[in-house]
């Protein structure tokens, strides 16, 4: 069973493919766009275009699949704030269960959540969410 | 430092979890004011869903009903807490739960701790179950196990009387071993249901 820093580590790769190289896919201690911040206030993984809406990834409850806790949602609070300055999306990756309680508070957040259990439908799942954001941000 | 228990109840418990909760655990703190010094303040979807709310000298607890037969409750102890004294808070939850799931649950409740700090989970914890205690208790004390079928078996071998030897070395190291077997059995139905804490 993968761990989270294993499941990480394809993503970083895999998504870069995906994406192509408009976009950067970097670990959080390696993206400028954060640094400085500390690391209770950082994602795992930032995907960078060439739009100032970077999308934040934060993975959990990867080898489990009971529910995620609730506090969740203080975590993705947490990153939002820290990173208010750049506007980020956050998106959660997990093989967890999301609750009501939490999926309504997430959603409140707007924070979308993504189904880890299958690697290649989570990364095409992952690449249209983050390349439908930014056309929309050209529309805009 | 905090943690979440998920309690999952046998039967449907009382819609009315405010006044369930207060038959068991007094009337509740003011929610608003428990709310506003744990992690979850500002979380304003959450906070309309705290059903009860108890602050303690050291740390604060906040009920929330998931479901008809799942209750959570979020633990947030100060900053000066360590490992070891949140999960006193979480056994002194645990047990009031388990009281409550005895009386209107149904009985044989389980419970899921997750404990986090930050933005990280550090323990993850279970109740065990018959089958998972009894595994723990025949893994335990490996080498004590193994030394005493060998000793049973050797003196057997070397002080009993030549007729039949072997046959009886045989024998009594597999009563040996049946032995150890039923203790691990009464062992694991002695030892009562408890959390069962793993890293995350």
């Amino acid at each position: 069973m993968k761990s989270e820093s294993d499941l990480a580590v394809d993503l970083l790769s895999e998504l870069q493919v995906q994406l192509g190289p408009k976009y950067r896919v970097t670990p959080a201690y390696a993206s400028a766009s954060i640094e400085g911040l500390s690391p209770n206030s950082r994602p795992d993984i930032v995907v960078s275009g060439s739009f100032n809406t970077p999308v934040l990834i934060e993975i959990r409850g990867i080898d489990s699949d009971q529910d995620l806790p609730i506090s969740t949602a203080y975590v993705t609070k947490i990153l939002r704030e820290a990173n208010s300055a750049i506007e980020p999306r956050i998106v959660i990756l997990t093989k967890s269960k999301i609750g009501s309680l939490l999926k309504d508070e997430l959603d409140s957040q707007g924070v979308k959540s993504f189904n880890a259990t299958n690697f290649r439908r989570m990364v095409s799942e992952l690449t249209q969410f983050i390349k439908g954001g930014e056309k929309k941000h050209q529309e805009a | 430092m905090r943690a979440e228990v998920t309690i999952t109840f046998k039967n449907d418990l009382n819609s009315d979890t405010k006044s369930l909760l207060e038959n068991r655990l007094g009337p509740s703190s003011a929610i608003d004011m428990c709310a506003s010094n744990t992690s979850l303040a500002g979380l304003n979807r959450l906070i309309n869903e705290i059903q009860f709310a108890k602050q303690f000298t050291s740390f604060i607890c906040l009920y929330f009903r998931e479901d008809a037969r799942v209750i959570k409750v979020h633990i947030e102890a100060g900053l000066a807490s360590s490992l070891a004294s949140i999960k006193r808070n979480i056994d002194d939850v645990v047990k009031s739960m388990k009281r409550l799931c005895e009386e209107e649950g149904g009985g044989n409740c389980e419970f899921r701790v997750v404990i986090s700090s930050g933005n990280t989970d550090l323990q993850v914890g279970n109740t065990t179950n018959f089958l998972a205690r009894l595994k723990e208790s025949l893994t335990s004390n490996i080498p004590v196990k193994a030394y005493v079928p060998v000793v049973t078996a050797l003196a057997t071998y070397f002080v009993g009387a030549p007729q039949d030897q072997i046959k009886k070395t045989i024998v009594n190291a597999i009563i040996s071993i049946i032995a150890i077997f039923i203790w691990s059995l009464i062992d694991a139905m002695l030892t009562r249901k408890r959390l069962q804490y793993t890293e995350a």
